[in-house]
């Protein structure tokens, strides 16, 4: 209870994921059935949040986006903190030329716009779809959290509990498992809550410029293609509302 | 600290001399009657009037290159007006087609038009190592195969009788219709003596096309501003009266501001059916706004669904039935179109003369979709793969419709989206079983190149006997009565095949601000909106 905006955020979190977990009750409808009566319609008893530019309950659609949203911060998130801490590791443990070539590598990856080179790669990756965009940011993230880990291990390497277990004769992968590691993790779990938010914003982007999450699975990036119009941004505000999942 | 002032200074100043140097109307409002300002969504590819591969490029070529006729349809009848050409003749025997050209008619440097001009033009289209789509628009002409090419020795039926006066022999009696819409208005002149000298299997790559300087149209060509606009300033000696407007500016806007743009009215005119348009739900704004007309009206392109026939489960014509009963297409025209479109069962628009009221639409029957299927043997565990290109808004939000659609009749659906060109590589290699696409074709019914076996154009891959065969009486049927009666047989054999689905109709829309006159609205000659007759006032 002592950090009220941690306890929120948690609360928050969880609730979203209760509603990912639960859509099929929660949904008032499927997310792919289309209403021939009204498209673009207003928020009304039979569709809470108005209907969408095809006919289908926005509501329904902004609970199931929440399962596309959470599972791809979760998974890419999950991956490239495996791969950033892996390499992050080696190069703090080793340091020397292992170090720089791992280093320079990082220093490469960081220097490009994050969004260019993940727009590039799905393309290249073939068809866009829910688990390429996971694979891409999975594949891409992860030097940041590399440079963490290495920062970490750096220091860690020179204090008295590690050269004392190096000193017993404990082989490098224990040294780095037992003792290294769970001392550096705290950075990187921050790194990794922020990562999610930050993994389900790019999503939202990629799936908003077309090259995410395809339709008629909904995404809430996806569901803000319909809010381009400068009339649906005046006199439809419930075409909008995928912005503020 | 000097320094960067100094330095920023310098820079606020070469911004300001780029902005005085930009040709006024290409950034900010149209504020003569000198000027005016047209939007369409997508660049040009080059400038080329026998290869434009798109219709932007289209739009762009006809300010500067003319044919030897305009045709434009009155009354449901197609009719000819004088273009490159002042006079033309029609043989007795439907065959020989004589012009004579404009005693004024110049390029743009100053040099006559020809008969030598013309017979280059027919020359490079014909000779199979040109880059060309005009081919199969003068495969009527005698020497020439069905795609428009020359073979080995083959002698073009082409004779010059005086510097200015040519005529041309067809290797059969054809509709002189057809052949004044195909060869007359559709064929661009080319100058001989810029081009003459180019191998054509290099022409595509020429540089003139990114800087078509000599044309013989009502437009010179000022510059293309790569993604942002082309400039044109009308040509003073045009030889039937120079236009009223003395600068056009074609703007490339993304669908999504051109609203805003009306609004502000930065834009006097946009392009028009298929290339630029306001978005659909724009469409009751822009209605309401004082400034501007919003004019739509039927036109001749259509969205259709192609089935891949190299699939066997495809060949059966009662599941493609089932597909045309099962899909809700009134109600695409009537929500996702908001009414703005119509409904026929084959490629011959509403709006054509060649029209057949008789063949009406497969209703939406979701009931007798799946008995038709039942039938037929479908297997309904199979998924089948539902092709879309993505860029046409409308056309992608209608494939989530026809997925549910099917889903409701049983059928399993997965929608696979990629961009044009990826999309029509896929289509092309038969790599699909349900495509949409879209078509806009000529007033002239015939539809070979597309439905007829092995056909430029014929993406379903289908190979249909009875279609065939009234496709190639329609070509050879020099009668107009007759012809119409054949192409009647064909819209009815088309229903009852279905090689594709035609989805809809969309009416072309445009919005003019009111200050514009003689701005043509009807696209009857497809995307010759004569733009050479606009007036432009400064309300």
């Amino acid at each position: 209870m002592r950090h009220r905006l941690a306890v929120v955020g948690t609360v928050a979190l969880g609730l979203l994921a209760i509603m990912a977990l639960a859509a099929p009750v929660l949904a008032p409808q499927s997310p792919t059935a289309i209403d021939p009566t009204t498209f673009q319609g207003r928020p009304s008893p039979a569709h809470l949040l108005g209907t969408d530019s095809v006919g289908r309950d926005v509501l329904s659609r902004l609970i199931y986006a929440a399962r596309v949203s959470l599972s791809v911060g979760i998974l890419a998130v999950t991956m490239y903190v495996v791969i950033g801490t892996s390499v992050g590791a080696v190069a703090g443990y080793y340091g020397g030329t292992v170090d720089l070539a791992l280093s320079r590598i990082m220093d490469i990856m960081l220097s490009f716009p994050p969004l260019i080179i993940i727009l590039f790669a799905v393309s290249v990756f073939g068809r866009p779809s829910l688990w390429n965009v996971i694979i891409v940011l999975g594949l891409l993230g992860w030097p940041a959290v590399a440079r963490l880990v290495r920062g970490q291990v750096l220091a860690l390497r020179q204090q008295e509990f590690v050269q004392a277990a190096r000193a017993i004769g404990a082989s490098d992968p224990a040294v780095v498992m037992r003792h290294l590691l769970p001392n550096a993790m705290a950075p990187v779990l921050v790194a990794a809550t922020f990562g999610t938010a930050n993994a389900i914003l790019v999503e939202a982007a990629l799936s908003f410029l077309g090259m995410g999450v395809q339709p008629p699975t909904p995404s809430w990036g996806n569901m803000l293609t319909d809010a381009q119009s400068l009339t649906v941004l005046e006199q439809m505000p419930w075409l909008t509302v995928g912005g503020l999942g | 600290m000097k320094g960067l002032r100094a330095r920023l200074a310098g820079a606020i100043a070469a911004v300001l001399i780029v902005g005085l140097l930009l040709p006024g109307g290409a950034l900010g409002g149209p504020k003569s009657e000198f000027v005016a300002v047209a939007g369409m969504w997508s660049p040009p590819n080059n400038f080329n009037p026998i290869n434009t591969d798109s219709s932007y490029g289209f739009y762009c070529v006809r300010f500067m290159f003319m044919g030897m006729v305009e045709a434009r349809v009155e009354n449901n009848q197609t009719k000819f007006f004088p273009a490159l050409a002042s006079r033309w003749e029609v043989g007795a025997d439907n065959q020989t087609y004589t012009f004579t050209i404009h005693p004024r008619a110049a390029w743009h440097d100053g040099k006559p038009v020809t008969a030598e001009d013309v017979l280059f033009t027919l020359m490079t289209i014909s000779d199979p190592r040109t880059e060309t789509n005009r081919g199969a628009q003068i495969a009527s002409i005698a020497g020439l195969d069905a795609r428009g090419k020359r073979a080995a020795g083959a002698q073009l039926g082409f004779r010059i009788l005086e510097p200015r006066k040519f005529e041309i022999k067809t290797t059969t009696p054809v509709d002189p219709t057809m052949f004044l819409e195909m060869f007359g208005a559709n064929v661009y002149i080319l100058p001989k003596h810029v081009l003459g000298d180019v191998p054509p299997d290099q022409l595509a790559r020429h540089l003139f096309f990114h800087n078509p300087t000599v044309g013989n149209g009502p437009y010179k060509f000022v510059q293309y501003k790569t993604d942002q606009f082309v400039e044109f300033v009308l040509n003073e000696s045009y030889h039937l009266g120079a236009p009223n407007v003395r600068r056009v500016f074609v703007r490339i806007i993304p669908p999504t501001t051109m609203l805003a743009q009306i609004e502000r009215g930065d834009l006097d005119v946009s392009a028009g059916f298929g290339i630029g348009e306001v978005m659909i739900e724009d469409w009751d704004r822009v209605k309401g706004m004082g400034h501007v007309r919003a004019v739509s009206f039927s036109a001749p392109g259509y969205q259709y669904m192609l089935f891949n026939f190299q699939r066997p489960y495809l060949q059966d014509k009662r599941v493609r039935r089932a597909f045309a009963h099962a899909i809700n297409r009134s109600l695409i025209v009537n929500q996702l179109l908001k009414g703005e479109g119509e409904l026929a069962e084959g490629p011959i628009p509403p709006a054509n003369p060649y029209f057949n009221k008789k063949v009406r639409p497969w209703p939406f029957d979701t009931a007798r979709a799946r008995a038709l299927l039942t039938e037929a043997g479908w297997d309904f565990n199979r998924t089948i793969i539902l092709r879309v290109p993505t860029g046409n808004i409308i056309r992608e939000r209608s494939a989530d419709i026809i997925r549910e659609n099917l889903i409701a009749a049983g059928v399993k659906v997965e929608i696979q989206k990629a961009d044009f060109p990826t999309n029509m590589a896929a289509v092309r290699a038969g790599n699909y079983d349900l495509g949409l696409m879209g078509w806009a074709g000529p007033t002239d019914p015939d539809v070979s190149s597309q439905y007829r076996t092995g056909g430029q154009y014929n993406l379903s891959h289908h190979s249909i006997a009875s279609l065939d065969q009234v496709l190639d009486e329609g070509v050879k049927t020099a009668d107009p009565a007759k012809r119409r009666a054949v192409y009647d047989r064909f819209q009815e054999v088309f229903a009852d095949e279905l090689p594709t689905i035609t989805l809809y109709y969309p009416n072309a829309r445009t919005a003019v601000t009111k200050r514009m006159v003689n701005v043509l609205f009807d696209a009857s000659g497809l995307f010759d909106f004569q733009t050479y007759r606009w007036v432009a006032g400064t309300q």
